[in-house]
C-alpha cells in the first residue's frame, strides 16, 4: 500500500503534466515481484449480500481460489458453466470456504445488482455463506480485475469458459476448462495444494494382452457425449430432479417436433410464448433452458440418446443409481436427488460427502 | 504490443512506471487514501468512471504518440549490441549403444554398464511398479508414485518394439539452468527456475543451449527423458508446469511416444519415447525393401534398406513440450530440440558420391551427419523484465510476443562462414510470432536462397528465392545459401520483415530498411543474425581440423531431390474449422435469422470437425476416428475469423497441400508436404493425408501456443488393422484417456463425437463445404 506521502507527491505532481506525474514516481526494483495487490490490485468489488470487499486482500490473500467471469442476463453459457461449477463445488465439499473460495465477477456489472446474483445463485442451489462469493462492481473497476485476471474478450459474449486457478501463497496461477473433464477439473484446483495426494485407485489395464478391454470397442454411442457435456450439469435420467427436469422418459411425453425445436432455440421459443416451453420456465423458475448452439443433426443425435437411455431404464426407475452414464463425473452418480420433490430445485451445495 | 526500440527514454520509462504505478494508483483507490474526485480533478479519470486515456495509465489505453496500445516496456538489453556474440551450435548429443537381452518373452535393451539405468522396456515400468503392489520401481526422489510416468498397460507399451528395437539411448533430464546461463555474456544471467532446459544424462543443472539430436533411418532410439524439475509445482520463475510431456515434432511414432495424448509426467520421473525411424507407409509400399532411397546411411559408406516409401522421407524435425494447456509456457521456457534425420538421399556427406546421396552441403569428415555446413537455426522471441529476467504473461491469451529475438536461445548472435554453400534448417520456434526472412548484404542486396524442404520434407524440386515465405510457429525451412560469390570480410544480415502488434496474428510486412531503422511498430523486425565471411573455420565434426575457403566445395543441390505424391481422389473428406461455437443460429420458427434472432453468447473456440458444434478440447473426447490405416483422407482446415490467424499443425503424418480454396497460393506452397499450415485471415486450406503403421490418439492443433492452449485443439484416434501381423492389435480398438498424476495414472473412458466417427450411422465421408464467408 502507498504511504501518504507517496499520495502527497502525485497531488503536487499532478499540478505538472499528467507525464511528468508518471515519471516522478519511483520504480520498484525486485526482479520478480510475487503477484500481490500490485499485480491484482485492491479495487472494489461488490458481493451478492452488498458487502464490499478489496480483490487481493479480501478474496485472494492466502486462499487457493478460482475465478470464472458470468452475467446474470446470459442464460447460455453462463448458465451452463455455473452449473458444471456446482458440480465441483460439491466435490470439494467443506474444503470450499475452508481454504478453497470460489468467486464468479459479473461482466455486466451496470445491470448484475446483488439481488440479481443473489436470485442467479439460488438458481444453482449456491450457498454463497459457504465460500463461494458472486462479484458485481463498478465497471470501470471490472475492467481492469478482467483484464488482470486474464479475461481479455473484446466483449463480454465472448468470454471465456475456462476457470483461473490459483494459490496466492506460492503464488501459482493456472487454467483449466470448466468445459472438459469435471473430475480433471476438480483435480486441478485440488492439486493448487501442494499437500494433496491424488486418492490411490484400483490397478487399472495391466493386462498384457493384445486384445482391448470390451468397453472400448466402438458402438454407436451417438448423442452419449453431448449428453454428458451439455445436458449431465443440469439434468438427471431417472435419477430426479437436479436444477431441471429428470430426463427419463422425455421422448414419450413430447413431441419429437418439438423436442427438435426446443433442444435448438429454447430462448426463442420461451420468448413466443410456446405453451410447453412457458409452463417449464415456470416451474423451474431460477435456471432457464439455455441456448446451447445445437445443430439439427446434435438435437436429433440428442434425442436417439435420450430415447436409448430410457429403454434401459425400466428396472432403473426402481433403483435409480444406475441410471447416470455421465463419464466425466464417474464415482458421483446423482446418488442422492431421487427423493426430491420434482418441481422444486435441488440445493445443491449443501450436501455433505 | 511493445513500444518499438527507437521510442524516446522518456516514453519507455513512462511505460515501465505505468505498469507498476497503474496498480498503486488503483490501491490506494480502493483503500480511501485518495478519492475517486480527486483522481477526476488530476485528469487520471474521466467523468464515467473510467481511466483515463493517459499514457500508461489504463491498460485499455492509447499512447499520447501513437495510435496505438501503449505497450509494454521493452526488454532492457543492458547497451549490448546486436552481432556481439558468436552463435552458438545446438548441444550435439552422443548416444549409448543398447544391447537386446531376452526377460521371459519380452525383448529389453540394456544400456552399458556402469550407467547406472534401467534397461528399457516395451511395456512401462509403472506396470512393474503396481503389480510389485507398489513397493518396486517407485520414485525414489519424490517417494511418491511409478519411477516411470509412461501410463500402465498394454494402451500405452512400445508398439511394433520388436521390429523397430532400439539401438541407441539417449538420457537427458529437463533441469533448471545453471546460475551462469544468460542469453548473451553481456546480459542478466538467469536466476533458477526462469529457463528449463536439457542437460546430458541424469544431471541437474543446464549449462549449454538447447540439444541436436542425430538420428538416421533404420537405427530406432530410445529417448530416455528424466524430470529434473523441482517438486514444488509453484518453483517456476513465474510460468511454466512442472509437469512435463515431450513431442518428436513430426516423426512417424507410435501414440504413446508422440507426446500429446495426455500423457505427462512428474519431477523425478523419467518417460521412455520410443523413437523409432519409421518410415512412412512401411506397411503398403517397399515392403521388401529393395528400393535403396528408402534407407539410412549404415556408417561405412553403405546403406541400410528400410520399409516404406522413399518420397516420405523426413530430414528437419524438431521435439518440445506439449503438456494440455501448459505447451506456450514450457515450450518457451526451454523444452525443446532439434533433430535431423538422416537417409539414403540425405546423407550429411556432400561427398559420397553413390547414385542415391544427393550431397547436399554437410561436411564430409564423418560417414553421415556432418554438420560443419549444415546448421540448425532456432529463432525464437524473448521479454525480459526490467532486471533482465526471462519473463511470459501467463494472463494474456490471445498470445504472446517477446521483443528480443533469439537464435539459438542466444541474443542476436554472429556466425563465421566460408565463402561456399551452406545449408540452413530454419526452425520458427515462437510462442505467436509469425516471422519472414530475407538476406541482405550491407548495401541492401538481397542474397539469394534455394528452398530444398519444407517442415523437414525435401521439395522435388528445389528453387531459388530472394524472400522466404512467412513462416508461421513450428514451420521449418531448410535452405542452402551460396557465399561463394563474396569477399573475406563482407557481412551478410538475416533480417524479419513480418509485424505484430497483438498475438492473434501478425499484422503486415515492412520493406528491409523500415525494418532495421525501427520504424516499423515491432521492435522484433529486422536483422537478427549476421553471417561474416572469413577465410577458414573450426570443424565441429572433428575437432580441431580445420576448414580453409581456399578448399573446394564439393557439395550439390541437385535439381531433384525426391518424387511428388499425387493427389487422388479421397475415400472421405472433412470440415475441420478453428472457431467459435455457433454464432449465428436459424430460428426454427421462421427458418430465418435477423432480425427475429436473439442476441447469442459466443461459444469457446475450438477445432470443429464436419460441423460439431460443442468442441472445447477435452483430451477425454475424440473430435475424429480413423477407421482404418492407408485411406486417403482430404482435408479442409478452415478459419473463418477476421483478425486471427492460425498455424494448424497435423501430430503423426505430413500432408500435400492441394489449394487454399480458391485464394493464390506460393509457389513454395504448391504440392508441398508439410505438417504445419498457415490458414490466413478468413482463409483455409486444404490438404491430403494418409494415416498409417501405428494406432492410438493423436492431436491437431493450433501451433500459436497459447491459443493451442486455449482449446484449438482436436484429438483424433488411429486404428489399426487387426490382420496387419506388424501392428499393434490393442489400437485396433479407441484407447482410454489417460489421467496422471504424481501417484500413478488412472484411466477414463473417451467420448467420441459423431461427426467425426465413420461408423457412426449418420457420418457423411463427403460433408457439405459451404464457400469462405
Amino acid at each position: 500500500m502507498p504511504h501518504a506521502s507517496t499520495i502527497r507527491r502525485w497531488t503536487a505532481a499532478a499540478l505538472l503534466a499528467a507525464t511528468a506525474l508518471l515519471t516522478a514516481l519511483a520504480t520498484r526494483g525486485d526482479a520478480a515481484p510475487k503477484r500481490d495487490a500490485g499485480y491484482f490490485t485492491n479495487l472494489p468489488l461488490v458481493t451478492q449480500d452488498g458487502e464490499m470487499v478489496a480483490l487481493y486482500d479480501d478474496l485472494i490473500k492466502d486462499r487457493i481460489v478460482v475465478f470464472n467471469f458470468i452475467y446474470t442476463d446470459c442464460n447460455d453459457l453462463c448458465s451452463f458453466t455455473t452449473a458444471r461449477m456446482a458440480q465441483i463445488a460439491d466435490w470439494l465439499g467443506d474444503r470450499v470456504g475452508r481454504d478453497i473460495f470460489l468467486y464468479s465477477i459479473s461482466l455486466d456489472p451496470a445491470n448484475d445488482t446483488p439481488e440479481k446474483l443473489r436470485a442467479f445463485a439460488a438458481g444453482f442451489g449456491i450457498d454463497t455463506d459457504a465460500g463461494w462469493t458472486f462479484l458485481t462492481g463498478d465497471p470501470a473497476d471490472i475492467d481492469v480485475i478482467r483484464f488482470k485476471l486474464g479475461e481479455r474478450g473484446d466483449t463480454k459474449y465472448d468470454h471465456r469458459s475456462d476457470m483461473l486457478i490459483g494459490n496466492d501463497r506460492l503464488d501459482f496461477w493456472r487454467r483449466t476448462s470448466v468445459m472438459g473433464s469435471l473430475k480433471v477439473a476438480t483435480q486441478n484446483i485440488l492439486q493448487m495444494d501442494p499437500d494433496w495426494r491424488a486418492p490411490i485407485a484400483p490397478d487399472m489395464l495391466t493386462e498384457t494382452g493384445d486384445r482391448p478391454a470390451t468397453d472400448f470397442i466402438i458402438s454407436d454411442r451417438r448423442g452419449e457425449a453431448m449428453f454428458v457435456k451439455v445436458c449431465a450439469a443440469c439434468h438427471t435420467i431417472g435419477s430426479g430432479v437436479k436444477f431441471g427436469p429428470d430426463l427419463a422418459g422425455v421422448t414419450l411425453r413430447r413431441n419429437p417436433d418439438w423436442l427438435l425445436r426446443y433442444l435448438q432455440a429454447p430462448d426463442v421459443m420461451l420468448r413466443d410464448g410456446d405453451p410447453t416451453a412457458v409452463a417449464l420456465n415456470a416451474r423451474y423458475p431460477a435456471v432457464k433452458m439455455p441456448f446451447m448452439g445445437l445443430t439439427e443433426t446434435d438435437a436429433a443425435d440428442l434425442i436417439f440418446y435420450l430415447g436409448q437411455q430410457f429403454d434401459g431404464l425400466d428396472s432403473a426407475l426402481i433403483t435409480p443409481t444406475a441410471a447416470s452414464h455421465d463419464h466425466a463425473n464417474h464415482d458421483h452418480a446423482f446418488h442422492d436427488h431421487s427423493d426430491v420433490p420434482q418441481t422444486a430445485p435441488h440445493d445443491h451445495g449443501k450436501h455433505d460427502h | 504490443m511493445y513500444l518499438p526500440f527507437n521510442a524516446s527514454r522518456r516514453r519507455q520509462r513512462e511505460a515501465q512506471n505505468a505498469r507498476n504505478n497503474r496498480a498503486e494508483i488503483v490501491k490506494a483507490l480502493s483503500t480511501g487514501e485518495v478519492s475517486r474526485r480527486e483522481l477526476m480533478k488530476w485528469g487520471i479519470f474521466t467523468a464515467t468512471g473510467a481511466l483515463a486515456n493517459v499514457n500508461g495509465l489504463s491498460p485499455f489505453a492509447t499512447s499520447a504518440w501513437a495510435q496505438e496500445d501503449t505497450g509494454v516496456p521493452l526488454s532492457p538489453t543492458f547497451g549490448v549490441q546486436p552481432f556481439t556474440q558468436p552463435l552458438k551450435r545446438l548441444d550435439l548429443q552422443t548416444p549409448e549403444t543398447l544391447t537386446p537381452i531376452m526377460r521371459g518373452g519380452e525383448i529389453d535393451v540394456a544400456f552399458p554398464a556402469g550407467t547406472g539405468e534401467l534397461a528399457g522396456r516395451r511395456m512401462s515400468y509403472h506396470t512393474d511398479y503396481l503389480m510389485s503392489g507398489r513397493l518396486m520401481y517407485g520414485n525414489a526422489t519424490t517417494g511418491r508414485g511409478p519411477l516411470e510416468g509412461r501410463p500402465p498397460g498394454a494402451y500405452f507399451a512400445h508398439q511394433r518394439w520388436a521390429e523397430y528395437l532400439p539401438q541407441k539411448g539417449y538420457v537427458m533430464s529437463l533441469v533448471p539452468t545453471a546460475p551462469t546461463w544468460g542469453f548473451h555474456p553481456d546480459l542478466p544471467v538467469q536466476e533458477e527456475n526462469k529457463v528449463w532446459t536439457f542437460c546430458k544424462g541424469h544431471g541437474t543443472q543446464a549449462t549449454t543451449k538447447p540439444p541436436l539430436i542425430k538420428i538416421r533411418y533404420g537405427e530406432p532410439v530410445l529417448f530416455r527423458h528424466y524430470n529434473g524439475l523441482p517438486e514444488q509445482e509453484s518453483k517456476n520463475g513465474g510460468f511454466g508446469s512442472h509437469s512435463q510431456s515431450t513431442h518428436n515434432h513430426n516423426a512417424h511414432n507410435a501414440s504413446a511416444s508422440d507426446g500429446a495424448s495426455n500423457a505427462h509426467f512428474f519431477p523425478g520421473q523419467f518417460y521412455d519415447y520410443h523413437w523409432s525411424t519409421t518410415l512412412a507407409r512401411a506397411d503398403t509400399i517397399n515392403k521388401t525393401m529393395t528400393d535403396r532411397r528408402a534407407s539410412g546411411p549404415d556408417g561405412n559408406g553403405g546403406l541400410v534398406h528400410v520399409k516404406g516409401d522413399y518420397r516420405e522421407l523426413q530430414s528437419s524435425l524438431w521435439f518440445h513440450d506439449h503438456r494440455f494447456f501448459y505447451t506456450a509456457e514450457n515450450v518457451y521456457k526451454g523444452h525443446l530440440g532439434a533433430i535431423n534425420m538422416y537417409s539414403g538421399p540425405d546423407r550429411g556427406n556432400e561427398v559420397l558420391n553413390d547414385g542415391v546421396n544427393k550431397r547436399l552441403p554437410s561436411g564430409s569428415l564423418l560417414d553421415w551427419g556432418n554438420i560443419d555446413f549444415d546448421v540448425n537455426l532456432v529463432i525464437s522471441d524473448a521479454g525480459l523484465d526490467e532486471e533482465g529476467q526471462y519473463f511470459f504473461d501467463i494472463f494474456n491469451t490471445d498470445g504472446f510476443l517477446g521483443d528480443l529475438m533469439m537464435v539459438n536461445f542466444g541474443y542476436k548472435p554472429f556466425m563465421e562462414v566460408l565463402p561456399r554453400k551452406y545449408r540452413f534448417r530454419l526452425l520458427n520456434a515462437c510462442m505467436s510470432r509469425f516471422i519472414r526472412l530475407q538476406l541482405r548484404t550491407a548495401l541492401g542486396d538481397a542474397v539469394p536462397m534455394t528452398l530444398i524442404a519444407t517442415d523437414g520434407n525435401l521439395l522435388p524440386r528445389p528453387f531459388s528465392l530472394n524472400l522466404l515465405d512467412t513462416m508461421g510457429v513450428a514451420e521449418r525451412f531448410d535452405i542452402v545459401v551460396d557465399f561463394s560469390s563474396f569477399a573475406v570480410g563482407q557481412r551478410i544480415n538475416m533480417i524479419n520483415l513480418i509485424t505484430h502488434t497483438s498475438g492473434r496474428g501478425p499484422k503486415g510486412q515492412v520493406n528491409y530498411k523500415v525494418a532495421d531503422n525501427g520504424r516499423s511498430g515491432d521492435p522484433a523486425t529486422g536483422s537478427l543474425l549476421q553471417f561474416r565471411i572469413v577465410d577458414s573455420v573450426e570443424s565441429v565434426d572433428v575437432p580441431g581440423v580445420t576448414h580453409y575457403a581456399s578448399q573446394p566445395d564439393p557439395s550439390q543441390v541437385p535439381g531433384r531431390l525426391t518424387d511428388q505424391i499425387p493427389v487422388v481422389e479421397p475415400t472421405r473428406v472433412r470440415l475441420i474449422e478453428l472457431r467459435r461455437g455457433q454464432e449465428n443460429p436459424i430460428d426454427p420458427a421462421t427458418g430465418d435469422c435477423n432480425p427475429s434472432c436473439m442476441r447469442r453468447e459466443i461459444y469457446p473456440w475450438s477445432m470443429r470437425v464436419n460441423g460439431d458444434n460443442l468442441g472445447g478440447f477435452n483430451a477425454n473426447h475424440i473430435s475424429a476416428l480413423v477407421p482404418k490405416p492407408g485411406e486417403v483422407e482430404h482435408w479442409v482446415l478452415r478459419n473463418p475469423s477476421s483478425g486471427w490467424d492460425h498455424p494448424v499443425h497435423l501430430h503423426f503424418e505430413e500432408g500435400v497441400t492441394i489449394d487454399r480454396g480458391g485464394k493464390a497460393m506460393s509457389k513454395t506452397e504448391k504440392l508441398a508436404r508439410k505438417d504445419v499450415w498457415r490458414l490466413g485471415e478468413a482463409g483455409e486450406v486444404r490438404m491430403q493425408v494418409r494415416f498409417g503403421e501405428y494406432g492410438g490418439a493423436y492431436v491437431s492443433h493450433c501451433h500459436n501456443t497459447v491459443h493451442e492452449d486455449s482449446a484449438m485443439i482436436m484429438r483424433f484416434d488411429i486404428l489399426t488393422d487387426p490382420n496387419n501381423p506388424y501392428s499393434s492389435r490393442t489400437h485396433s480398438a479407441v484407447m482410454p484417456t489417460p489421467n496422471p498424476t504424481p501417484e500413478g495414472v488412472t484411466y477414463t473412458t473417451p467420448e467420441l463425437l459423431p461427426e467425426g466417427n465413420p461408423f457412426d450411422p449418420g457420418f457423411q465421408p463427403f460433408p457439405v463445404i459451404p464457400p469462405l464467408p
